[in-house]
């Protein structure tokens, strides 16, 4: 038997997976071949390296905290007063009225941040003003756009989204994890150049949000500045 | 009443609303998927991060499992699903490893860069041979990657990881080979010193 092939069958001799009369000329091989008896080692050695690495213990309040975790997305979907349905949707019943849900939470984000924006004590960059739009495209992805022209500002990938509205306050709460705000830099040329500074808002604003509901608070449009400010120095 | 009834009995018993033997599932199965999960995490606060997510999606994925296969089967289909999420979300670097010794500095350097290593668990753990086996396993393709987990994690034969993986055994089997190769031609620098 060649080196070629004896490497080839190495990890099956290591397994035991040959037939006899292959393992003995794997062996008579490996007893002539430095080379390949080298190789056979180094595939023994890191494979019980695998075995080796020591893993963790998992924290004794796993459970707890997982709990815990549950319960507060639990305890904010049952304080909905609108009956939303899930956004893992399974037929077309659900589908039509979570596409109307959308279409609310569209409007309703479309007051806050226009409030937002006309709020003089919260200001953006006079260039980069722009009445923003949060529209749900799919389960995943929140497409903030140019409410003006569609432009695209940014697109927020979630991993878990949960929105709810809190209809006597106007305020959005998104629960949300691996928020990761990509840039949408492939533009045409018609389109209008992001700015840092509507991408930093964006950020803020789901950061803050997303502190919010973690803490159960509800933030009132008074206290938005105040939040804001905290969230800066922390930053 | 072996393991495997025990966990379909208690899937079946939250499935009707008592919650409690979710608890108890997890309280069953939280060590097995933190291993897989740190496997794919650069530190034990992500891998618990994820593995809290594996069962977050569990919960709320309750309805959808029927028993038709073992609950660790929906388990770690749904724990290599996140896993796979997670790891690519955080965009790993993939870099050019012109030598095994580039990379094994790269890993080094990697280390302490990795200033999350603040859990005293992550600094017990964070020698030089964990970090440097720990990569080399996080820089397998992610098909290689999750058929050597679910095999020396869990000793799940290659019937099982086809099961979970949807691979067929054929190939489970060959991810498995590239799989070792690749590992030894990272660790090769290492072994030989």
């Amino acid at each position: 038997m060649k080196c070629n092939e004896t490497k080839k069958k190495l990890i099956s001799y290591l397994d035991s997976e040959l037939s006899k009369s292959k393992m003995s000329e794997v062996e008579k091989h490996l007893s002539e071949c430095a080379d390949c008896q080298k190789e056979k080692e180094l595939l023994e050695k890191s494979w019980s390296m695998l075995n080796d690495i020591q893993t963790p213990e998992v924290s004794n309040n796993f459970t707890t905290n997982l709990m815990a975790r549950i319960h507060i997305k639990n305890e904010k979907k049952s304080e909905f007063s609108f009956s939303a349905p899930k956004f893992h949707f399974h037929n077309g019943f659900k589908r039509l009225a979570t596409a109307a849900v959308a279409a609310c939470l569209l409007v309703i984000v479309y007051l806050i941040v226009n409030s937002y924006l006309s709020d003089s004590s919260y200001s953006i960059e006079k260039s980069s003003k722009q009445k923003l739009a949060v529209q749900r495209v799919k389960d995943t992805l929140i497409k903030v756009t140019d409410a003006n022209n569609k432009t695209p500002v940014a697109e927020v990938v979630e991993t878990i989204i949960t929105g709810e509205i809190n209809t006597e306050n106007y305020n959005i709460e998104i629960v949300s994890t691996n928020i990761e705000i990509q840039k949408q830099n492939k533009l045409d040329k018609s389109n209008k150049t992001i700015t840092d500074s509507i991408d930093k808002e964006i950020i803020l604003n789901l950061e803050i949000y997303e502190n919010i509901s973690l803490y159960q608070n509800y933030a009132l449009l008074d206290d938005y500045d105040a939040i804001k400010n905290s969230k800066e120095e922390a930053l | 009443m072996d393991r495997l009834d025990k966990d379909i009995e208690l899937m079946f018993r939250f499935q009707n609303g008592e919650e409690h033997c979710f608890e108890e599932l997890v309280e069953r199965h939280k060590q097995r998927v933190f291993n897989i999960a740190y496997r794919y995490a650069a530190n034990v606060h992500d891998a618990e991060e994820i593995a809290q997510q594996v069962f977050i999606n569990i919960y709320n994925a309750k309805q959808k499992y029927k028993p038709t296969a073992q609950f660790t089967t929906w388990l770690y289909q749904i724990c290599k699903n996140t896993c796979l999420k997670s790891f690519r979300k955080k965009k790993l670097k993939i870099i050019s490893i012109h030598s095994n010794t580039d990379f094994e500095r790269y890993v080094l350097s990697h280390q302490a860069l990795n200033s999350k290593a603040i859990n005293p668990r992550d600094i017990t753990l964070n020698n030089e041979l964990n970090m440097i086996i720990k990569e080399a396993v996080r820089s397998l393709p992610d098909k290689q990657r999750i058929v050597l987990v679910l095999r020396i994690d869990e000793d799940l034969s290659y019937e099982n990881i086809s099961e979970v993986t949807g691979f067929s055994i054929k190939a489970v089997k060959s991810l498995l080979h590239r799989a070792r190769i690749g590992l030894k031609d990272k660790l090769k620098d290492y072994l030989t010193k």
